[in-house]
Parts: structure tokens; sequence; C-alpha cells
């Protein structure tokens, strides 16, 4: 056993710690407030290759794993969580369906623009009647020569704003469902018929865009087919298996920055003629935030190295995305409760993580779902 | 333009800390290179022109973690002198190992130092570099251009412009730069770029003028005031 991270990876992380620093933390309040990341900073952090973290190099990508990626993401944790939609929604669901079951030709003809972040990229399956029962889609597409033909809308969409690169997953035998009936398209916003809805106003990640999209007519290329006709569902499915590791490791970097906030905090204030780290009641507090960011942590990590070593993680997936998002939950309160009142001003960060932490149980699959995925997966197997 | 720049592992300060109770530096983390060092690996880029930038240092194994990221900045290749009998020496011994490393890599139009480094600052490696290798030398240069065979430099304090010829040495003023990041592909590749660790005795270096023994400095005690 080695838990040790590669040279690279240290590399990486240290890296993307100096930038999240420099660039991400001084605007991360502005992108909150504006509800808008400033173009300037994605075109920095595509000079930094944040856009292909994962992916081959030959594909254009850097190459550094789902651990990298992992890396990556738990620091951008610390600074903004807008950012981590921004990027988690254009590679570990957005571009990792093209990716995972793309055809060679679709993916040397879209990966590499979106590896270097000239293209974004989105993830479009839900809908207004198809959240959790992601089955249940009402898009459309028809195939009609050598195209198909979308019609429908995709709801609450991630980058759904500036994506160019959309994976859509549209019904294309409605008798046949999940099994069979579901496929995924590569749509890019350029393609007659499509538009986007206005951005929604939302509670956190309020500098990521997330919008509906409409498909009237789309015509899609036959080749823009992700994967193999019917087998959408399925792609679907493992891609928010790898997905759901990235969002863990963001809700770790975001732990550990409230917790740094947290004991610097307490250091400094006095009260009753001491600082606060002094109390019982801070310190158990303190505690506990660690631990239980320890144990997400580990789990993020050893998922990533099965991922990473070809093993099958649909329900170690589901369980660091279940943990680590209610992790947080309960270290961003603790955050809140430690610092007071200025932990609940808007001139704080730790009031920003609060909001930003509550979507974590909600996307990228409800964590009632991932319950769902882990019962079914440990009834299947019939024990541990 | 093919520059030599040398580079020093520290701890890094962001997590080491003063043990008021020991007198000594307590490193917790890994080892970085010396920040003066990174700028001069900054002005190494910006005057290179298409050349090649050979990064030199003398530590141990563990070193490796302070070189990898200078080769992910930019520099082509790197030389690291792991040998035991080259550590724990002073600015004197690592001169002299750092002189043979650098004649060993070949003809460079400069060598470049950090001003001084974070441990013990005392700014002598490059000036003792510099009469090891025979070569001219300038000293906290914030700036640099080279024109025609000459170098321009800017210096700190009150020391003001200067020319010297080529080949020369200059040592770095920290903060005399910006220094890049590198982005998320350099980083990828820095692992496989070329890495050789000479011993002692390919560099052509006498045990007894490097590492401990050849120190011309003994610390007796350090002391936190």
């Amino acid at each position: 056993m080695d838990f040790t991270f590669s040279e690279e990876h240290e590399m990486l992380r240290d890296m993307t710690r100096k930038f999240v620093e420099k660039e991400v933390k001084p605007l991360a309040r502005r992108i909150d407030d504006e509800h808008a990341i400033p173009p300037e900073l994605i075109d920095k952090m595509r000079e930094q290759g944040f856009f292909g973290i994962p992916f081959p190099e030959e594909l254009g990508g850097v190459g550094a794993g789902e651990t990298g990626y992992c890396v990556v993401l738990e620091e951008f944790g610390r600074g903004s969580a807008s950012l981590v939609v921004l990027l988690a929604a254009h590679t570990s669901i957005g571009a990792m369906a093209l990716y995972l079951d793309g055809s060679e030709e679709l993916k040397k003809k879209y990966l590499p623009a979106v590896c270097s972040g000239e293209k974004i990229a989105a993830f479009a399956l839900t809908e207004q009647g198809a959240g959790s029962d992601a089955a249940a889609l009402a898009t459309t597409a028809v195939p009609d020569g050598d195209d198909y033909i979308l019609n429908g809308s995709k709801l609450y969409i991630s980058n759904g704003d500036i994506a160019d690169v959309f994976s859509v997953f549209a019904v294309t035998d409605k008798a046949l469902g999940a099994r069979g009936g579901i496929t995924a398209f590569l749509v890019t916003s350029d393609m007659p018929g499509f538009s986007r809805g206005p951005k929604e106003k939302k509670m956190g990640i309020r500098g990521a865009g997330t919008c509906e999209l409409f498909f009237k007519d789309v015509r899609v290329p036959k080749a823009n087919v992700i994967g193999q006709v019917g087998m959408g569902f399925v792609t679907a499915m493992k891609t928010l298996d790898c997905g759901r590791l990235s969002l863990g490791a963001a809700c770790v970097g975001a732990a550990k920055e409230l917790i740094d906030l947290s004991i610097n905090h307490a250091s400094q204030r006095i009260q009753f003629g001491e600082p606060l780290i002094k109390k019982q009641a801070i310190q158990w507090m303190l505690a506990e935030m660690a631990a239980e960011t320890f144990a997400a942590e580990s789990m993020v990590y050893r998922a990533a190295w099965m991922y990473d070593t070809g093993q099958k993680i649909s329900r170690e997936s589901a369980i660091v995305k279940l943990v680590a998002s209610e992790m947080l939950d309960r270290v961003v309160d603790k955050a809140v409760q430690i610092h007071g009142g200025i932990g609940y001003m808007a001139d704080y960060p730790v009031e920003m993580f609060y909001r930003d932490s509550r979507i974590n149980r909600i996307f990228e699959g409800t964590n009632e779902v991932q319950r769902m995925v882990i019962a079914a997966d440990l009834a299947k197997k019939g024990r541990y | 333009m093919r520059i030599a720049v040398c580079v020093k592992p520290v701890p890094d300060l962001a997590s080491a800390y003063v043990s008021k109770s020991r007198s000594e530096l307590v490193e917790q983390g890994k080892r970085v290179p010396n920040p003066a060092d990174e700028n001069a690996l900054q002005m190494a880029l910006d005057l290179r022109n298409g050349g090649e930038v050979v990064a030199f240092m003398v530590g141990g194994e563990e070193a490796q973690e302070a070189l990898r990221p200078i080769l992910a900045m930019g520099a082509d290749r790197a030389y690291l002198v792991t040998d035991p009998l080259a550590q724990e020496g002073d600015a004197l011994a690592d001169a002299k190992v750092l002189a043979a490393a650098i004649r060993r890599a070949g003809d460079f139009d400069l060598v470049l130092c950090g001003a001084r480094s974070v441990v013990h600052g005392m700014g002598q490696v490059g000036p003792r570099l510099a009469e090891a290798l025979g070569l001219p030398q300038a000293a906290r240069v914030t700036a640099a251009s080279v024109t025609g065979g000459q170098v321009q430099v800017e210096r700190a304090g009150s020391l003001g412009p200067a020319t010297i010829a080529l080949p020369a040495l200059l040592t770095v003023e920290p903060g005399a730069n910006t220094p890049q990041l590198p982005n998320a592909i350099a980083v990828m590749k820095a692992a496989r770029k070329p890495l050789e660790s000479p011993s002692l005795e390919e560099l052509g270096v006498s045990s007894d003028e490097s590492g401990l023994a050849g120190a011309g400095a003994r610390l007796r005690l350090t002391q936190v005031p």
C-alpha cells in the first residue's frame, strides 16, 4: 500500500494552489456578486491548461488522470465553487461523455479544442420532467437521412450560458426507455434551432451559468452520436460515476479552506480574555471538522486511484459524493458557528461557502439517488 | 544563448517554523526551489532567445522535488549532484561542485544564480562560482539585456548599471521579476525531462574539497534572537 502522490501530482497541486491564491481568491466574491466569471480569468485558466486535466495528451489533454484531476478540483474548491462548477461541468461530465464513449473520429474532431478550453463543454441530461428519474426524458431524436432531428428542452444545465459543445441525451425509442431507447448526441451551439434561456438566479455557485436549453428541429449528423444508438443511458451513468469523484474532491478542498479560516479566526479572536481556540467548545468543533474532512479526503483519492487503475467504481463514487457533500454541509455550518457574527456577513468568505455548499447534495444525482445506487449495488451483490 | 542556472533546494517557508526552544528551523513538508533562484530561472527564460537553459543543483535524492518545478517552468534539463560526499557543504564547497558540473555540461554564455538564499542568505555561492569558473560577474542584478556579446545589467542598492562581456555570471536579486507559473502540460512533461546525477568522481572533484570536508566555515551554534 502506498498513499503518496506522484511528483507530477504534487507539482500540479502546487501550481493550482498558487493560481487559486493569486488569481481566484481575490475575485471569488466578485464572481458571486456579479453572477459571472470574468472572461479574462477563463483565459488565464485556459493558459494554465485547466480544461483538459484528465484526458490523454494525444487528444490535447494534460494526461494527469482522475487522481490529478481530483487534485486540481480540490485546490479550486478552496477558492471558488463557481469555478469548480465551470471546470467540472466542462470536464467531468460534458467532455467525459464524449471521451468515454465517442468514436475516434468524433473525439479527434472535438476533444482537442475542448481540452484547450477554446470550446467549453456541458452535459445536458436533466429535463423538467426528468430529474432524479433521468430515464423519463421527453426530448426526442428522430432519424432523417444522415441526421437526427432533435426536439425538446433541457433544464438547469451548468455552463449552459457559455458552452459551445453539449452532450445531449434524447429518446430514440420511447418503448425501450432507459434500456435501449436513449441516445447521446454531441450538439454544438452553432447548430440551427439551438437556443439558450436566461441565466437562472441561484442560492450559491452564482458565478456558474445555469440555464435552460431549447432544441427546435436541430439537425445533428449521425456521426455525432456518442457511443451506440440506444446506449445513451449507460453513457450518462458511466459519465456521472466519474464526475462524482471530482465533486467530492472539491468538497474536500472547501472543507480544508474552512478549517484554515476557522483556525485563523479562533486563534485571533479574544473572548473572556483568551483566544477562542482555547475553548473546548471551539476545539471540539475543529476536531470534528478535521476528522470528517480526513475521512472524505481518504475516500476521494482511494476511489480516484481505483478508477485510474481500471477498477469499477459505481458504488464507491456514489459513496464519495454522498459522504463528501454531507460532510461539507456540516463543516461549513461549524465554520459559520466558530466565526459567529462575521461568519454571517457577506464581506467574509465563510458566508459564500455556506451558500455554495448546498448544491453538492443536489446536482450530479441527488444524495437520495446516491443512496439508491449504493443500496442497489448492495442488493445485487448480496454482501458488502 | 546557452544559459546555466544554479538552484538551491530550501525548506518551504510557508510550512517551516523556527523552534525557539531548540533554536532551529523545523521543516515540515517538502523542499522548494530558493525563491531568488526562480527569479534567476525566469531571467534565463527571458534571455535565452531559443537557446538551451540547464539547471544545476547540489542536494540529496529528495532535492529532486525542488528541481522538477524548475524543469516545469522551462529549464530544458538538469544536473543534480546527489553524491553523499557533496552534501552539507558551505558556499565554498558547493561552488566548487557546481563549477565542475557546469564545465562538464559544456560552454555557457551566461551563468545565473539567485543573489542569496532564504536559508542563510550569505550571498556567497554566486561570487565564489564566478571565481571558480574564471568569469566576470555582476551581483544583485534586477534586470539584464544582451547585445553584441555583452550583457547590460541594472543592479540593486547603490551598485547602479554595468556592462560586462560574455560569458559572465550574474546573481539575480530576489523579486527581480515575476516567475511564471508553469501550465499543467509543462508540469506533466517536467517529469520526463533529462536529469543527470553525476558522481564527484565523474566531475573530477576530490572529496576533501566538497561537502562538509571542503567547507571553509563551520556552523557552531544558531540562536533565535
